[in-house]
């Protein structure tokens, strides 16, 4: 499915002299919600190798003493290579939504990586971000890969700002799978970005919000 | 190390930052806490010392230049370390202008953690400079307090300055004052001043133990010394060894017993009821009478080479009548000691009762305030205390009321001619046409002062059932006694 031609090309960016050429509408949201989600992943790559940098001189200051033992060792260099691990995450979530969608777009997939990125960034403020079902199941959509994967990000990112406790979850089913945010602090679900919801509505993706239920149904 | 087991508290809420740094610095002999968010710091901070906190700007609940409002609102003693990401240096900046004592840019690597690590030894010497500042201050301003003791009386000082220059000694000290006057704190304050307060203290009063008794507490005995005495038992010299034994009412001992003290100062050796051994004992004496010394030694009570071997240094403890000084200061402190331990919400004396505890002149010295503002607390109904509350009913009946009338600069004539005239009323029991004629007035004026005085007062709060209606009642401040008959001795001086 090709990308959607009625949409005007109004680009945030342009209007400068010497800026770059102008974006789609469908890319500027993009990157608009992909600058979102990687400066929330970004400052938690940065926090998790900080705690690299402090664990690994712990293991170097401590190792060039006499009498040091292994045990004192241990805590921290698996610390560090757990926080390790967690950056290795992040950043292959942030690779995977900076190139260019797989066709047909995995729904999952996209979930896990904006989560991945977005949900330790809100809990680190104190937030609750809580995924139900089986977010596996949900499989793939046939709408256009860069719409679907912009409404997921868009809403995820919606959801997150607009209540300290979310949960999401996902309904698999034959002919539509339905992804689901609700907050659950008694604020109503976010409006998304109209020109997003229409890119969306125009690819068969429904978006709707019911009190604290921000839902999308994906085509199959 | 200088700064060996000085606290820090590291305020962060990345656990693998904070595990790490703790580590380190743990490794350089620091007493590491560590608070998950600002709030938490700050409450650790309210409720032990920390030398030095180390905060990271960006924190849940309370964000590391908010942690340092709070901490210098809240007047907390530390020196806070910012530790900051590269991009919120200008916020560090900003926190040192409010008085941070440096800050650290994140990754905290090897050359970062070695300047952290020179870092904080300053801030703790800043640290300690400030805390034996503000000890040195606290200790200069009023110096309300000393020990246990209260009071910052020209009288008081005295005191403390002697309590000061003896304590390093070894010297047997005479505690001179009337019953109340706080002796026993006296000898408390000389105890926990010496370099005997790491060993016992000792109270023993000598009036209130029988002979027998007294010499059994003070000398022990051995098993068998006499019928009924099982065990052996130590006694208080032994017991109190390498520390202070404190003898109230010294000149109430019997004269054998008194023999045996004696000896027991000019040997420093004591031997137990029964037993044969003399065992060395390290004391420092401390001891007070409430008596006449100079009666005591013509009348042979008290042994003059006892007296003189007690009073190497002699202290006269002033009796409150005569620090006026510091009588308000006791009754505030006990009013707020009482109030909290009652769980009342209680926050001071009204006028009245303010003239009262100002002009009495507490025979009974601090102990009488004490109980007095005690039971005051305990019997008071509002959140002030009123002079019904405070007054002893045994004086209230005798009809001792304050001769005099404090008035405020700045009060109105009306309002000065309103309080003379009350307090002249009370004076004469309630007797209009006396009250009349003593201010050269006339009876109607006199009911007109006085009862609109009243109506102000409990308008503006009075407590109690007789506040309740917005007029208190005249026997609040007319004496039982006099309230149907006006008084025909003259009232007590006002000292």
């Amino acid at each position: 499915m090709s990308s959607p031609a009625s949409i005007p090309a109004i680009s945030r960016r342009e209007g400068g002299a010497g800026d770059v050429a102008p974006r789609s509408g469908l890319e500027a949201l993009w990157l608009d919600t992909l600058g979102a989600i990687c400066g929330r992943g970004a400052h938690e790559i940065k926090g998790a190798l900080n705690g690299v940098v402090v664990n690994v001189e712990v293991v170097r200051s401590r190792s060039a003493k006499p009498d040091v033992t292994a045990g004192s060792l241990h805590q921290f260099a698996e610390s560090a290579s757990s926080q390790l691990d967690a950056v290795i995450a992040m950043t292959e979530a942030l690779l995977a939504l900076s190139r260019p969608p797989r066709r047909p777009l995995s729904i999952a997939e996209t979930v896990r990586n904006v989560e991945a990125l977005v949900g330790p960034a809100a809990r680190a403020d104190d937030k609750r971000v809580e995924m139900q079902g089986v977010v596996d199941a949900l499989g793939s959509t046939s709408a256009d890969a860069d719409v679907a994967r912009l409404a997921i990000g868009a809403a995820f990112i919606a959801a997150v700002d607009a209540s300290p406790d979310v949960v999401c979850s996902a309904s698999p089913g034959t002919d539509a799978a339905v992804l689901c945010w609700e907050c659950r602090n008694g604020e109503s679900a976010p409006a998304m970005d109209a020109a997003a919801v229409a890119l969306a509505a125009a690819e068969g993706i429904d978006i709707q919000r019911n009190g604290p239920r921000l839902s999308i149904t994906f085509p199959r | 190390m200088k700064h060996a087991n000085a606290k820090i508290l590291i305020a962060d809420d990345e656990q693998s930052i904070t595990a790490g740094l703790s580590a380190i610095l743990a490794d350089e002999g620091y007493a590491i806490d560590i608070a998950p968010d600002g709030q938490k710091a700050l409450e650790r901070l309210s409720e032990d010392r920390y030398g030095v906190i180390l905060a990271d700007l960006k924190m849940p609940k309370l964000d590391g230049l908010s942690l340092l409002r709070e901490l210098q609102s809240k007047q907390i003693p530390t020196e806070c370390i910012i530790i900051t990401g590269q991009a919120t240096v200008d916020s560090a900046v900003q926190a040192m202008q409010q008085g941070a004592y440096d800050y650290i840019e994140k990754p905290l690597n090897a050359d970062k953690l070695n300047r952290l690590k020179a870092l904080i030894p300053k801030a703790l010497e800043k640290f300690n400079v400030q805390q034996k500042n503000r000890e040195l201050t606290s200790r200069l301003e009023g110096l309300t307090h000393y020990g246990e003791l209260t009071g910052q009386s020209e009288a008081m000082r005295g005191v403390y300055q002697i309590i000061d220059a003896v304590a390093p000694s070894n010297a047997s000290m005479l505690i001179l004052g009337e019953s109340g006057t706080g002796k026993e704190l006296v000898a408390r304050a000389l105890h926990a001043k010496s370099e005997r307060a790491k060993g016992p203290f000792f109270a023993l009063n000598c009036a209130a133990l029988p002979k027998e008794i007294l010499e059994n507490e003070l000398f022990g005995h051995e098993k068998g010394a006499f019928t009924g005495s099982t065990n052996e038992k130590p006694g208080a010299f032994e017991m109190a060894s390498s520390g202070t034994i404190f003898l109230d009412e010294v000149a109430e001992m019997s004269p054998d017993i008194q023999v045996k003290l004696l000896r027991a100062l000019e040997t420093r050796q004591v031997r137990r009821l029964g037993g044969r051994k003399e065992i060395n004992v390290d004391i420092r004496i401390v001891a007070a009478t409430n008596r006449d010394l100079q009666k005591a030694l013509a009348d042979t009570e008290l042994r003059e080479d006892l007296y003189y071997r007690l009073a190497v240094v002699e202290i006269v403890l002033p009796p409150l009548r005569e620090r006026t000084d510091d009588i308000k200061l006791l009754a505030d402190e006990f009013l707020h000691r009482y109030a909290s331990q009652n769980g009342k919400q209680i926050t001071d004396f009204d006028s009245a009762a303010w003239d009262w505890i100002l002009s009495y002149h507490w025979p009974g010295n601090v102990r009488e305030l004490k109980n007095a503002v005690e039971r005051s607390v305990i019997m008071a109904r509002g959140d002030t205390i009123t002079v019904t509350d405070v007054m002893p009913r045994h004086l209230r009946v005798a009809g001792e009321v304050p001769t005099s009338v404090t008035i405020p600069v700045g009060s109105s004539v009306n309002d000065a001619r309103r309080q003379l005239s009350l307090r002249t009323f009370a004076s004469t029991g309630g007797d209009m046409t006396r009250t009349a004629k003593l201010l050269g007035t006339s009876p109607e004026e006199v009911r007109r002062d006085v009862m609109g005085l009243l109506s102000d007062d409990g308008a503006s709060g009075g407590s109690g059932e007789e506040a309740s209606n917005g007029k208190h009642s005249v026997a609040e401040f007319v004496p039982t006694a006099r309230a149907t008959a006006p008084a025909k001795k003259p009232l007590p001086k006002k000292r």
